[in-house]
């Protein structure tokens, strides 16, 4: 009975750590960035650049350890049913290239929770490499570090907001553009503050904007 | 035997997910546990079975290919026919959104593949037939 209980309680608290620990870390790690953002200034000593400049590091290991939980938490629900152990240890004929012993629960795993983190790293190194040419061209665009913080922030937004990211980004630069120029007279807008409100619109509207675009299909 | 019971008075469970070898081992458990198991793996053939005959219970995946659970789940609480049909989905990643949509557009239970046997999937598919 107590261990029923135990049981009941452990799978519940272990359905809220799977359902919340995305959303919240995500959300945690863009405040800290942003924060960053703001006090990037403020700070010139060796470990703040060290860390600002690393900081993609931090939404790479989390995706990477949160498909590793996935895959390890799906291991062991099936390996402690007798019928689905079976899932396991299957070939999977349909592909040539999982067509041995553990072979569907490699191709299992590596489409359900691995593939939508690859493709977030991905399109964020992808982004990096834009932003960072672009930098070298039309320097007026970019303060110190916003190069670094769109990487970080694509990362943040992952696979598929990344696709409705770039727009509201273009989006933003037009909205704070007027802004600045009809309240404070400034002519340029860099991408820092358009790529952080951009972030937050899919942090908290992603999943709406999602399916109002009908681009559905992209999840993986 | 209600009309929707087989010939066997069989209940009726329509399983909607495309991978083939999750499809088999769902029906070959829900056979074995006495439902008639109908398996449909994209739209076309969901349409199909639901016209057909109406199953007890349907267990969704949120991932299809080609239209995503959600809108089968508004297609089968819009028609008048297969509203009151529980709905029990099945995701792989248990995101707080898609719990949330899921739970405003109907369903009576939600679980994440990674977290949930086999077993219990058969025990609560059981409490709604």
């Amino acid at each position: 009975m107590l261990l029923r209980l135990l049981k009941s309680m452990f799978n519940f608290f272990f359905d809220l750590f799977l359902t919340w620990l995305p959303k919240l870390f995500l959300i945690a790690i863009f405040l800290a960035v942003v924060f960053l953002y703001v006090l990037r200034g403020k700070f010139s000593n060796k470990f703040f650049l060290f860390f600002y400049k690393l900081g993609f590091l931090i939404p790479i290991g989390f995706g990477i350890f949160y498909a590793f939980l996935l895959s390890a938490a799906q291991y062991f629900i099936w390996n402690k049913d007798e019928f689905t152990k079976i899932l396991l240890t299957s070939i999977d004929e349909n592909s040539a290239f999982f067509s041995y012993k553990y072979g569907y629960f490699i191709h299992y795993i590596l489409l359900h929770f691995w593939l939508s983190v690859l493709i977030s790293i991905g399109v964020a190194f992808a982004f990096y490499a834009f932003l960072f040419f672009l930098k070298k061209y039309r320097e007026r665009f970019f303060e110190d570090g916003e190069v670094e913080l769109g990487f970080v922030l694509a990362l943040i937004v992952g696979w598929p907001n990344f696709v409705i990211f770039i727009p509201l980004i273009f989006a933003f630069v037009i909205i704070i553009s007027i802004i600045r120029v009809l309240f404070l007279r400034e002519m340029y807008t860099t991408l820092g503050w358009p790529m952080i409100f951009a972030a937050l619109t899919v942090l908290i509207f992603g999943n709406n904007l999602i399916d109002i675009l009908k681009l559905g299909v992209l999840k993986i | 035997m209600t009309s929707r019971e087989d010939l066997n008075g069989k209940k009726s469970i329509l399983i909607i997910e495309d991978d083939d070898f999750l499809v088999t081992t769902y029906r070959i458990k829900f056979e074995k546990e006495g439902f008639n198991a109908l398996i449909a793996t994209n739209r076309k053939e969901i349409m199909s079975a639901l016209e057909k005959e109406p199953p007890h219970v349907v267990l969704l995946d949120l991932m299809l290919p080609g239209i995503s659970g959600f809108d089968i789940l508004e297609i089968i609480k819009k028609n008048e026919k297969w509203k009151n049909i529980p709905v029990i989905i099945l995701s792989n990643l248990g995101q707080a959104q898609d719990i949330e949509r899921g739970k405003k557009l109907g369903v009576v239970d939600y679980f994440i593949k990674t977290n949930v046997k086999i077993n219990d999937v058969v025990k609560v598919v059981k409490k709604y037939v």
